[in-house]
């Protein structure tokens, strides 16, 4: 199996588990015949300004510090909402990425948190602060609930089990006015100090790397590895003495902690919500920016969340300056850009580019890290064999 | 291998192509783009930092003191929500203002726009935004709106445009979606910096919008939807909220006169979708039925907000009570399902609202036959009598493109707002705006039936009555400014 | 009572007459790639769009219209069999659902954008009227000759699977590398099902469309939403059992309507959660499905 990850395990191993310090034979023995090679003073430097670059546009452009381009408010909120995707697009990605199942209910799952976010900070006026754990816990419990009862279901007839979940919640969850406030939506009030939209990007910016540390660590676990060795082949695993069903389950309450989060940021970062923003649409768009962004690579999740956040609201296409010319070239409107473009994207992923952005990026983002400049870097040949239970 | 999938990529470029032509053939072929729906801003919009006071602004308008108006907007936001935060009165300051600060400064800030506002007006424009939705779940059509929009403004500026500014309309889609909505609406009034806000179509989401507006003080006008919603309150609490025509209660009396007059004696049944924001229009036309024809109101019921399968069930119901025509607020595909299952000839009557309304006519017959529908706006059998500027404006700005009934709502409305920014004098501001239009001036333009907000926020006068012709495939104006 | 019960049979077995034909759609692909098709109710809109512009937008007959709806949507299947789920095969079957969801998607993008013009559009029936009254519902001759399809497709797929090309296909879906060994193309056979599973979804959608308006994704999550029903019913049937989906979706399409009841009518959501939590039991207590008497070996 040629994936990237499992390169680079050696490295950090010792901090995960510090039964042993391994001896670094064993890493340049798995780094193989590249392993040796060490930038020089100016491949550092060149490494150095791309990362500059990077933070530059993270950190500063959104908050208009050191920066050419004035954002207004509602740039900055797209940037907040693209955060917030990356975080329900890294939920997906322990599902399908390391589980090998699919949700295709997860709008439920953040929809969920959000409303209970908001009946916390609304409602029972609490805290925001106390609102996110809240809707984490209620996103992990109602995963665990789900799970219990159809985890016995594999694969594809979970996906469907998940499906109907989606449209239940969707029409009988979250038809509850006392719940969700009703048709008319909830005005949800931001934290203190979060008020306004650059700071409140900020905010989201931190949970992201929340979520990713915590995303880090779980694949390093035991539990990480065990889904690991699940997803390549159950019927092995097991006969290890691997639960299966209770790995999953572990994964499965995993991603929903994670749409939790999500769902109670984007709950903040609209101020508003309404039960029809949680639609099927939304579950498939989720499933198409993990896929495209690249399964099991995080970076790519993210990356892949963020183009589709974008997309979905026409922003990049704006931002781009490329309406008037794709709308006097095809006839394409910059409000169905998102609508038919993305479709396609996913497409030309699954089929051309099995891992996704993640893959293309690969060769950077190896460069980036200290290696040589490899344009065949994490090559993927196809989706892999994972989830064959079905 | 390579060559392989350079094979594939072709095959899958072709296939996007031949999916393309599948789907568009016989289409309409698009036009070239005239109004960016993008608007311009993006980047070094002019960010007007210290707004221009004028001192004794509202001064001017006798018994219409900015006070009141400016009273109630702390009121909203004691209430618990804190959207202070979000934007005051659209200054740059505020908005960006640093995180700690800006949670304290919400409500002070609020009292504090007691000199003019004017953001959105500058020497020689006035920038006003509007939002309509053309993509989701009961979108309109893109290019009638990107057509129709600025079509008032290009002949108004052409004309020496309003107390010698140009007028500019931004347009935004909210994808028929509350939440979108609120989020277009946040883009326009804090980030475009527009006067005021125009709430094109659709009730949840004019009324998601014109609640944010009035947490930032932005006016918002828009075509009379529903009065009230159980939890958020009526909308006539909102101190920037102006319904250009009769909102759906307003209209039930005139329903029920309609129905008396067409139908005396006859069974009548009255259907209404479970919106909740149409219980309050449901138990008033309930009421206004029961006084007008008794017990010929054979059943009041709410059905479901989209009807699909359920569709034959609904029209097997009315045909099995034996109604003669049954009064429908509802969403116009579900009442074109119904109609397609109905064994009986039943007439549907309701109050109108929504634009582009000749979809359900083309879409609707020929079981809509003779359905009337209120509607604040004329069809295009009149607007020509009416106002003789708007064909030849229209066919203008789009190429000659012949208008529909969207190109006259937009026009209409356009109209109507450049006529309230005039009476808000030389020296714009929103209060003097919106103190023009609290003065109890009526504006009356041919195309909407006369506004008058002296007595309310629901202004509307009248309306016009329309009938679906479907021998022309369209609705006709029946009757003007029906009172 | 009784009156709203005749009612909500009636409608339930004419609306289950489309599941059922996109469910058999569904049925036939799951055997052959061992996918669920999440683009089969895609094909029936695509045919229907198609069969659309060719009665109303440039005046073709309809027997003509009605066949180049049926060989677009055809199209669509084998395109999607040899540009997604060929170069997939390999690949896990959840890679090839977000595959067929993908196709689905794409079509819809284009069909929202396309038919923006106009986004409510209606299809003339076959034939205009209606043949009979019971419970004062009406039965329309559009239905009576959808549930003569019905039957049609159901027997010729009956007879096809017992033919050789139809026992081939079977070995093929069964044991591909054995079916190769004895020279039948498995390429051959999957492009046959996808094929045929398309036209089946061109059936569904073009002969459901009259009955309702129509918008972009209408067999999707549109007015006529046959997505969901249809996999419900494959799964009554135990997903391979082409009489048990044809049940299912009968039994689907009736449970759906009398959802619509009065007594429950001012309950939200209450079709949506009594579906949930059957589809649930359904696949708890008996995953082999309903309507088949053992378990089919998977």
């Amino acid at each position: 199996m040629t994936e990237p990850q499992t390169a680079e395990i050696p490295k950090t191993e010792s901090e995960a588990e510090s039964t042993r310090e391994l001896p670094p034979v064993v890493a340049d023995q798995l780094d193989d015949e590249v392993a040796p090679f060490r930038p020089g003073v100016a491949g550092w430097l060149a490494r150095g300004a791309v990362w500059a670059l990077l933070a530059w546009v993270v950190f500063a452009i959104p908050g208009n510090v050191l920066s050419p381009f004035h954002l207004g408010v509602s740039d900055v909120g797209h940037a907040s909402k693209a955060a917030i995707f990356a975080i329900i697009g890294l939920s997906l990605n322990v599902l399908i990425g390391y589980a090998g199942t699919i949700s295709l209910g997860h709008q439920a799952f953040v929809g969920v948190g959000g409303f209970v976010s908001a009946y916390v900070v609304v409602d029972m006026g609490l805290e925001f602060w106390l609102a996110v754990p809240i809707a984490a816990a209620v996103g992990g419990l109602q995963a665990a609930l789900l799970g219990a009862v159809s985890l016995r279901l594999t694969g594809l007839y979970f996906a469907l089990v998940t499906l109907a979940y989606g449209v239940f919640a969707e029409e009988t969850l979250f038809g509850i006015t006392a719940f969700t406030g009703g048709e008319g939506g909830k005005n949800v009030p931001r934290p203190i100090g979060f008020g306004d939209d650059y700071s409140f990007y900020y905010l989201c910016l931190a949970f992201l790397a929340v979520v990713l540390w915590a995303d880090w660590r779980l694949v390093r676990t035991k539990g990480g590895r065990a889904l690991q060795a699940l997803r390549e082949n159950p019927r092995v695993a097991s006969s290890y003495g691997i639960d299966v069903k209770a790995y999953t389950l572990m994964a499965f309450v995993v991603s929903g902690i994670f749409a939790g989060i999500g769902g109670a940021l984007l709950a903040q970062q609209s101020t508003f919500l309404v039960p029809e923003t949680f639609d099927f649409e939304l579950a498939l768009l989720f499933v198409l920016m993990t896929v495209v962004g690249g399964l099991r690579n995080r970076v790519g999740v993210v990356i892949g969340s963020v183009i589709f956040a974008l997309l979905e609201e026409g922003t990049l296409v704006h931002l781009l300056h490329i309406d008037g010319f794709l709308d006097s070239t095809i006839g394409l409107p910059a409000e169905f850009f998102g609508l038919v473009v993305g479709p396609f994207l996913l497409l030309l992923t699954l089929t051309l580019y099995p891992g996704g952005i993640g893959q293309q990026i690969a060769p950077i983002s190896h460069w980036l890290r200290g290696r040589k400049f490899d344009l065949h870097a994490g090559k993927v040949t196809e989706v892999e064999v994972a989830d064959v239970r079905a | 291998m390579r060559i392989r999938k350079r094979l594939r990529l072709v095959a899958a470029l072709l296939s996007i192509v031949a999916f393309t032509v599948i789907a568009g053939c016989g289409l309409k072929p698009g036009i070239a783009q005239l109004y960016a729906p993008g608007g311009t801003g993006y980047g070094a919009q002019g960010a007007l930092p210290g707004q221009p006071a004028v001192p004794g602004q509202s001064g001017t308008f006798a018994g219409a003191p900015g006070g009141t108006e400016l009273d109630a907007l702390p009121g909203s936001t004691a209430s618990g929500q804190q959207y202070g935060t979000a934007g005051t009165g659209g200054t740059t300051a505020a908005a960006r203002g640093s995180g700690s600060g800006g949670q304290a400064a919400g409500p002070t800030a609020q009292a504090v726009a007691g000199p003019a506002d004017t953001t959105g007006v500058t020497e020689s424009t006035i920038k006003i935004g509007l939002h309509a939705p053309v993509t989701g779940a009961a979108a309109f059509p893109q290019r009638s709106f990107e057509r129709a929009v600025g079509v008032y403004a290009s002949y108004i500026n052409s004309r020496g445009g309003i107390n010698g500014r140009n007028l500019k309309v931004l347009f935004r889609d909210d994808g028929f979606d509350p939440n979108k909505a609120r989020a277009v609406c946040k883009d326009l009034a804090l980030q475009q910096k527009v006067f005021l806000i125009i709430g094109g179509a659709g009730s949840d989401q004019i009324d998601s919008c014109a609640r944010y507006a009035n947490s930032v003080g932005v006016p918002y006008i828009s075509a009379g939807v529903h009065e009230t919603r159980p939890g958020l309150g009526p909308l006539s609490a909102l101190s920037t909220y102006y319904a250009a025509s009769l909102t759906y209660e307003q209209q039930s009396p005139l329903l029920s006169r309609l129905v008396t007059q067409q139908f005396s004696g006859q069974k009548i049944g009255l259907m209404v979708a479970s919106n909740d924001s149409l219980d309050n229009y449901f138990a008033v036309q309930q009421e206004s039925l029961e006084r007008a024809i008794g017990d010929n109101l054979e059943f009041a019921e709410r059905v479901p907000k989209t009807i699909q399968s359920e569709a034959p069930t609904i029209a097997a119901q009315i045909c099995n009570s034996g109604v003669e025509a049954v009064v429908w607020n509802g969403a116009p595909s579900g009442l074109i399902n119904v109609s397609k299952s109905m064994t009986c000839d039943v007439r549907f009557l309701g109050p109108g609202n929504t634009n582009g309304i000749n979809i359900v006519a083309t879409g609707g017959c020929p079981q809509l036959d003779n359905a009337q529908f209120f509607s604040g706006f004329p069809q295009l059998d009149k607007i020509n009598q009416l106002d003789p500027a708007f064909e030849p404006a229209y066919r203008k700005e789009n190429d000659g493109a012949d208008p529909d009934d969207i190109g006259i709502a937009m026009w209409g409305i356009e109209k109507l707002i450049s006529q309230m920014l005039a009476a808000g004098g030389k020296d714009l501001s929103r209060q003097s705006f919106m103190a023009a239009l609290d003065s109890g001036q009526t504006f009356s333009n041919n195309v909407y039936p006369p506004v008058n907000f002296g007595q309310s926020r629901f202004g509307g006068t009248g309306m016009h009555l329309l009938r679906a012709d479907c021998s022309q495939r369209q609705f006709i104006t029946e009757r003007l400014n029906v009172k | 009572m009784i009156t709203e019960l005749g009612i909500a049979v009636i409608n339930g077995v004419f609306i289950g007459c489309v599941y059922a034909l996109v469910a058999l759609g569904i049925v036939l692909i799951y055997r052959a790639s061992g996918v669920f098709n999440f683009a089969q109710a895609e094909f029936g809109t695509t045919g229907l769009f198609a069969a659309y512009a060719g009665v109303v937008l440039w005046g073709w007959p309809y027997w003509l219209s009605f066949l180049f709806g049926l060989a677009v949507a055809m199209a669509m299947g084998l395109a999607t069999e040899r540009l997604v789920i060929n170069p997939l095969r390999h690949a896990s079957r959840v890679t090839l659902l977000v595959g067929t969801a993908g196709v689905a998607l794409a079509a819809i993008g284009i069909q929202f954008w396309k038919s923006n013009e106009q986004p409510i559009r209606q299809m003339p029936k076959i034939v205009n009227g209606i043949a009979a009254e019971p419970f004062g519902t009406a039965v329309t001759y559009q239905h009576l000759v959808t549930l003569g399809v019905l039957i049609v497709v159901a027997a010729a797929l009956a007879v096809f699977f017992r033919s050789p090309s139809g026992l081939a296909l079977q070995a093929a879906q069964q044991e591909g590398t054995a079916a190769e060994l004895v020279g039948i193309s498995v390429r051959r056979v999957s492009m046959m099902t996808w094929g045929i599973a398309a036209v089946l979804g061109g059936l569904a959608g073009i002969l459901s469309g009259p009955n309702l308006t129509f918008t972009a994704g209408y067999l999707t999550f549109g007015a006529g939403a046959a997505l969901l029903p249809g996999f419900m019913a494959a799964v009554l049937g135990g997903m391979r059992s082409m009489p048990g989906a044809v049940a299912g979706a009968m039994a689907v399409g009736v449970i759906e309507q009398l959802g619509s009841l009065s007594i429950f009518g001012y309950y939200t959501g209450g079709g949506a959660m009594m579906l949930f939590f059957f589809l649930l039991i359904v696949l708890l207590v008996r995953p082999q499905g309903l309507f088949v008497r053992k378990a089919v070996a998977t």
